[in-house]
């Protein structure tokens, strides 16, 4: 667990201004945007306004360092065009639950690791991720039975703690260490008191949350490679990825090769193991023909091979998959036995 | 509530009774979800496990979906024969299975359609959207429909039917399945008013610009997941042309003009077979409005060809066929 | 086929790169129907009828063959539009290939503009093997539409 270097506060009343501050430095932000009913991480206006009531966003932010659709590169007539992979403009990620920065922290060890992934590298690089702990977590969230937790530090440079009056913002890395020193003419130093309150919300948000018995799942797993409790799922998956597309942690892509005419491009695009063609040779033979093999290689994948590839199982419990299911499949019912 | 709890103890007797009697291997219906005011499907084997089956209005999945890959061929031992299933059926999936039984997806003889009475099944964004960022911890859907949502940490709130319901199901023309091997509970009235495509016609008296800017406005909403072709029980294409690479039609990711050409290649192909039961709708994850766009297909079928899918399983499929005085106003003259 | 296609827009592309002072020139791709109307287009070309230079030919055996991917994939590759013709109703050398056709290219057509795609840049003919100057005709007619409506924008890909 990294160790909380300095906790600062502001008042709500004036974290506009210190939003207005960040943009002024040069940074990008992205906070929570409201569509209708949905809330989503998108780039905040010139007034902003900043609410964080609410559970959690819509969509999983690997969107921003692991993009639907990447160009790696572009062609033309045989040459490579320069520099078709800009670094994105530095930028702050504010909003984020603990659970998706935790994803963010999972990332770095599938693309940060060697080899290192160029693209995933100039993204991460140049972000700041400021977390808001959770106060009021869904009955579809399930984090702290997963290695996290709604305070959790993994993954985030600052984490937010709303304590009524004044946000407390505690910086948990280096990175966000820096960026807070940035803004200490806005900020005051949190008191004793303060620390107090913010420990307290995040263990009443953590004992509201169900424990399900995921102890040694890994090594269940690996023994329940043949056992028939991925009938019941499988019959009822219909194979449309959407569990992979929400979850924050899925990962795996496709590289294609665009062309038109003479010029072309080399694009990098978000893949799901529930579809068909996935894992299709070019002979013809599928080694996963049916939809039994494909669901269980993913939660095998989440939970005992990540584990034996990475040490961490690869699930955060942000519940998405389960709420966005159209037939309720529900990862918490498959994996707890 | 009691008629419900009634209709779902039909149904599982009539379920037992089919098992005991060896008329079928498997039966597919919903069983209660893990999340509040949901059901799931369910695949029931033998006469002991039909107490999981229930029937309400939170049944909305189209369970025609997996019959397809059931009576598939494909990497079958040569010994293999088709299993005996009986599908729970609503009036839109029991189009459904007309229409799959017509494309030879799902052998008649194979299959038992046991019918419900549906009145609408509860569309939940509409339900979240009332609820305004609580959660829902239960509900229960009265006799005319009223849906009664408990919420976690606060009062009650009762939504009326026309509130609460899928918009496929408001003024739905046939909430009976047409063909049907078992009805359990009473037919509903007779058929429905006609399917009333008057938003369709409002959207084509729209200028070419104003239709175009709606259709890039709710397509830019894809995220390209296959949703909306995996619930789809008419889109059993072993290799869906999106994906194919023998041509490459169009590319993988998000860009909009290969999600655009998805969407309308892909409506397209549901010409003549598309029985608007809204499991597109419901399965998309980004509240695309699709049924703006495959009703118009509907309509132009039955405006062109007087035909209307899954009604009947003799009549043959529109663009199969043709009549000499078909309309070709469309034709280029000189 | 693609790849055929791709080909040939190549050499049009550099065209119209060198000339680009020049009124802009309409990229049509016509499907013809190899009994009917590619005859009917060779009879307009062996008559010496003048008709402008700005259509590509695809023959295929039958109207019927048209799948409607192909009018999309060329929509999408930048063909400004396209045109499709087949044998008279009653004539097809199959029978009753353009008779099927002709009702998925009623229902495709106005799909196409529903969405919002102008109406001119799918067009449908009939056009015999005898109908060498009608051919020309429905051309000039299908161009000096495509013309009014100006370069596509709607449904190309872009790199």
């Amino acid at each position: 667990m990294p160790e909380i270097m300095i906790a600062k506060t502001v008042d709500k009343k004036k974290f506009a201004d210190l939003a207005k501050a960040i943009v002024s430095r040069g940074y990008r932000l992205y906070g929570p945007v409201r569509n209708g009913g949905e809330v989503t991480l998108g780039e905040v206006g010139e007034e902003p306004e900043f609410d964080f009531d609410y559970r959690n966003f819509k969509m999983s932010p690997k969107e921003f360092f692991l993009p639907q659709s990447e160009v790696l590169c572009r062609f033309c007539r045989g040459e490579l065009a320069e520099d078709a992979a800009p670094a994105p403009q530095k930028r702050v990620l504010l909003g984020l639950r603990p659970c998706d920065a935790r994803a963010i922290w999972l990332l770095d060890k599938v693309f940060l690791e060697e080899p290192e992934d160029f693209y995933y590298k100039q993204k991460r690089e140049n972000t700041v991720v400021i977390s808001v702990a959770c106060a009021n977590p869904a009955t579809t969230c399930f984090c702290t039975s997963v290695g996290g937790g709604p305070a959790a530090a993994e993954g985030s440079d600052i984490l937010l703690f709303d304590l009524g009056e004044a946000f407390l913002l505690e910086a948990v890395s280096e990175r966000g260490e820096e960026f807070l020193n940035q803004f200490s003419k806005m900020t005051k130093d949190a008191t004793k008191k303060q620390v107090a309150q913010k420990k307290k919300i995040a263990e009443e948000a953590a004992s509201r949350m169900e424990k399900l018995p995921l102890d040694g799942v890994a090594e269940r797993l690996a023994k329940a490679f043949d056992s028939d409790l991925w009938e019941a799922p499988s019959q009822k998956c219909l194979g449309c990825g959407i569990c992979t597309y929400f979850c924050p942690t899925c990962y795996c892509f496709d590289v294609t090769d665009e062309t038109l005419r003479e010029n072309g491009r080399r694009v990098r695009t978000w893949d799901s193991c529930m579809y068909s063609p996935f894992t299709l040779h070019a002979s013809g033979h599928n080694p996963r023909p049916s939809q039994k093999e494909r669901v269980r290689q993913r939660f095998m994948h989440k939970f005992s091979y990540a584990v034996d590839n990475s040490g961490q199982l690869f699930c955060v419990g942000c519940g998405r998959c389960i709420v966005n299911c159209p037939v309720n499949i529900d990862l918490r019912e498959v994996i707890a036995p | 509530m009691s008629e419900n709890v009634k209709m779902s103890d039909d149904l599982k007797a009539v379920a037992k009774k089919l098992f005991e009697e060896k008329k079928i291997d498997l039966l597919i219906g919903y069983e209660k979800g893990t999340l509040p005011l949901r059901t799931t499907p369910c695949f029931v084997t033998s006469a002991g496990d039909c107490d999981r089956l229930v029937w309400d209005g939170f049944c909305s999945n189209n369970l025609a979906v997996y019959l397809p890959r059931l009576f598939s061929r494909e990497g079958r031992p040569k010994d293999w024969r088709p299993p005996r299933v009986a599908v729970v059926a609503k009036g839109c999936d029991g189009r459904s299975l007309v229409g799959l039984v017509k494309e030879k997806q799902a052998p008649r003889d194979n299959l038992i359609i046991v019918g419900v009475p549906c009145r609408g099944v509860v569309d939940l964004k509409k339900v979240q959207a009332a609820l305004d960022g609580k959660e829902p911890a239960g509900g229960e859907i009265a006799e005319d429909g009223t849906l009664t949502v408990h919420v976690d940490g606060g009062k009650d709130i009762r939504l009326g039917r026309d509130e609460v319901i899928f918009d496929s199901c408001k003024g739905c023309p046939h909430p009976d399945a047409p063909v049907c091997d078992i009805r359990v509970g009473q037919e509903l009235a007779e058929k429905q008013a006609e399917a009333d495509f008057g938003d369709i016609a409002d959207f084509e008296a729209k200028s070419s610009q104003e239709r175009w800017d709606a259709f890039v406005a709710e397509i830019s909403k894809c995220i390209r997941c296959y949703a909306c072709r995996q619930a789809c029980p008419n889109c059993y294409c072993t290799t869906c042309f999106a994906e194919q690479t023998q041509p490459r039609w169009i590319g993988v990711g998000k860009d909009l003009t290969e999600v655009m050409i998805y969407h309308l290649g892909r409506i397209f192909h549901q010409a003549g077979r598309c029985v608007d039961c809204g499991a597109c709708v419901r399965a998309c994850p980004m509240d695309i409005d699709l049924r703006l766009f495959t009703r118009k297909i509907l309509k132009d079928v039955k405006e062109l060809f007087g035909y209307e899918a899954g009604v009947s399983l003799e009549e043959p499929p529109p663009l199969c066929t043709f009549k000499m005085e078909d309309d070709q106003s469309f034709i280029t003259e000189p | 086929m693609t790849k055929m296609k791709t080909a040939e827009k190549q050499e049009t592309t550099k065209k119209q790169e060198e000339t680009p002072a020049e009124e802009w020139q309409p990229r049509i791709v016509a499907f013809l129907c190899n009994w009917c109307s590619y005859a009917g287009a060779d009879l307009a070309g062996v008559s010496r009828i003048q008709y402008p230079p700005n259509v590509r030919v695809i023959r295929v055996p039958c109207s019927g063959r048209i799948n409607p991917l192909f009018i999309l994939s060329a929509l999408r590759q930048g063909i400004d539009g396209v045109l499709v013709s087949g044998c008279h109703p009653g004539d097809c050398h199959y029978i009753s290939g353009n008779l099927v056709a002709r009702r998925k290219f009623a229902l495709l057509k106005n799909w196409l503009e529903y969405v919002g795609i102008e109406a001119e840049r799918v067009q449908f003919s009939w056009v015999s093997a005898a109908e060498g100057g009608r051919f020309a005709q429905i051309l000039q007619k299908v161009i000096e539409s495509v013309k009014r409506v100006g370069p596509i924008q709607k449904l190309t890909k872009k790199l």
